[in-house]
């Protein structure tokens, strides 16, 4: 039977309240008794004399401290120096665990059995295009959200940003009212600081590929294009580094070339790094997919006669080109995009898209 | 009207690629660009010699009067015609009437040749496996 007490909550019971209670009662003085552990630590390291002759005078002294301020700060500092080392550690160890599942990755990959040996859907292409399928799904869901709510994208940026200072401004959270609750707050935000500051100098020490490995969206070796129909010998060529012409984002058939009146200048502007886009650190395979995305006059193609000569075509493995906005904003050469603005540039290929596209419809 | 720029054909034409050691240094297609070019020439528009485009293949253009229109030849597992009109405001009724004419110039041109075989036109976007028109053009 229930009955009325203020400090009890309106659904509980008084049995799920008096367990309630010695929950709190035990978790007080556990934490106490680590305060007055820590600070009898720091009394034999500095030589302070505290007389605490029993176990109840230890609990007392150790509930006082836990709610000192000046303890508080004190706490807190070290908490957080100590979390930046220990940050900093597992930020190199999350780095290693993802060489090594990326490396396990890569030799799956690379060896045209696996789509054998792997159980069905769980092969290494198999993941990596069910990888690309979910992010294109969740893009296209966020689309719809966004079509909904259109000021969900500023609402995200805000929420993320939030998160960035919870996670690394001890100043963006209040402090804890004991202790124990600084020290965990702040040796957890102390770890994170650690750990970006691991992840900043990876990249400033040129080691952006180790983060690039561990995404299995990035990956593709000759297993993906073995998977597509190609022959090993084609499968290999197709998995190597992409090294041609690129692609051409006003495109050679506009006729703003002929606009421009100098055939000199015009073909210097439409070759020059703002108007073609050479993917690095795609492979062969990758970005003859992309270039069929990106630009509606291409294909497919040929392999060279070394390595069979065999056809890749869009059609035969039903690839879709993208819509005006999509060949507008990924086919623009990143020099374009971080010179001029991508926005602007992406909006005047899109207006010269869709006036093009006037005669198809 | 409607038009349908990209013409998918089966052509029998020899492999016209070149090729080093290591790569292809010369794309195929240049045989069938030629023969467009005839086409269209004979039909009286004034036509540029056919460019190597690298992996797009090869591209010449065709004049007539003040229109001017751009074509490309590719192999991949058929053989790919891309086409565009390079005059502005080419959705007024003038140019694509002109644009339109060039177009069933080929296709005519391309039906009385008996290498060419199965030509189904589309739309640069079409989807895989939409099946295509059997001329350039559409009154709608």
């Amino acid at each position: 039977m229930a009955c009325s007490n203020p400090a009890r909550r309106d659904s509980e019971s008084i049995d799920d309240f008096m367990k309630r209670r010695r929950r709190e009662v035990a978790a007080r003085d556990h934490s106490a008794e680590a305060a007055s552990h820590e600070a009898l630590g720091r009394a034999a390291r500095s030589g302070q004399d505290l007389h605490l002759p029993t176990t109840s005078d230890v609990k007392a002294f150790g509930a006082r401290l836990n709610r000192n301020p000046v303890a508080i700060a004190a706490a807190g500092e070290v908490a957080q120096k100590v979390g930046n080392v220990a940050g900093v550690v597992r930020g190199g160890a999350h780095m290693v665990e993802g060489l090594v599942g990326g490396a396990k990755f890569v030799s799956r990959a690379i060896n045209p059995l696996d789509p054998l040996i792997s159980a069905p859907g769980q092969s290494a292409a198999e993941q990596v295009v069910n990888t690309g399928r979910t992010a294109i799904a969740q893009g296209v869901d966020y689309a719809r959200r966004v079509g909904a709510d259109a000021g969900l994208p500023l609402k995200d940026i805000q929420r993320g940003l939030h998160k960035l200072s919870v996670d690394l401004d001890p100043y963006a959270t209040p402090s804890a009212s004991t202790v124990v609750g600084e020290v965990r707050r702040k040796g957890a935000i102390g770890a994170n600081q650690g750990e970006l500051a691991a992840n900043i100098a990876s990249v400033a020490a040129g080691a952006p590929e180790i983060n690039v490995l561990t995404r299995s969206g990035r990956l593709s070796g000759p297993a993906e294009f073995i998977a597509d129909g190609f022959s090993p010998a084609g499968a290999k060529y197709l998995a190597e580094e992409y090294r041609g012409m690129g692609h051409h984002y006003i495109k050679r058939s506009s006729d703003l070339w002929k606009k421009l009146g100098n055939e000199t200048v015009a073909k210097a502007i439409m070759d020059s790094p703002f108007n073609v886009s050479i993917p690095r650190r795609m492979n062969r395979g990758q970005v003859q997919r992309y270039h069929v995305q990106v630009d509606e006059d291409y294909h497919g193609g040929k392999l060279p006669k070394r390595v069979g000569g065999e056809r890749w075509s869009a059609k035969s493995l039903g690839i879709t080109k993208y819509g005006p906005i999509g060949r507008a904003v990924f086919g623009a050469p990143d020099a374009l995009k971080s010179t001029v603005g991508g926005i602007t540039g992406a909006v005047g290929g899109l207006a010269h898209d869709l006036t093009h596209r006037e005669d198809e419809r | 009207m409607k038009i349908r720029p990209l013409a998918i054909v089966k052509a029998d034409f020899p492999d016209d690629s070149i090729e080093d050691d290591n790569d292809i240094v010369q794309f195929e297609g240049r045989g069938v660009a030629t023969v467009l070019a005839e086409m269209l020439r004979r039909a009286g528009y004034v036509v540029t010699e056919p460019e190597h485009q690298h992996e797009h293949g090869w591209d010449f253009y065709a004049e007539i009067g003040k229109r001017r229109f751009w074509f490309q030849v590719q192999i991949a597992d058929e053989c790919y015609i891309s086409s565009a009109i390079q005059n502005w405001f080419s959705f007024r009724k003038i140019n694509k009437r002109a644009y339109a004419a060039a177009l069933a110039t080929l296709n005519s041109g391309m039906k009385a040749d008996p290498r060419f075989r199965d030509i189904l036109w589309h739309s640069k976007l079409s989807p895989p496996g939409e099946v295509g028109w059997k001329g350039p053009v559409a009154e709608v």
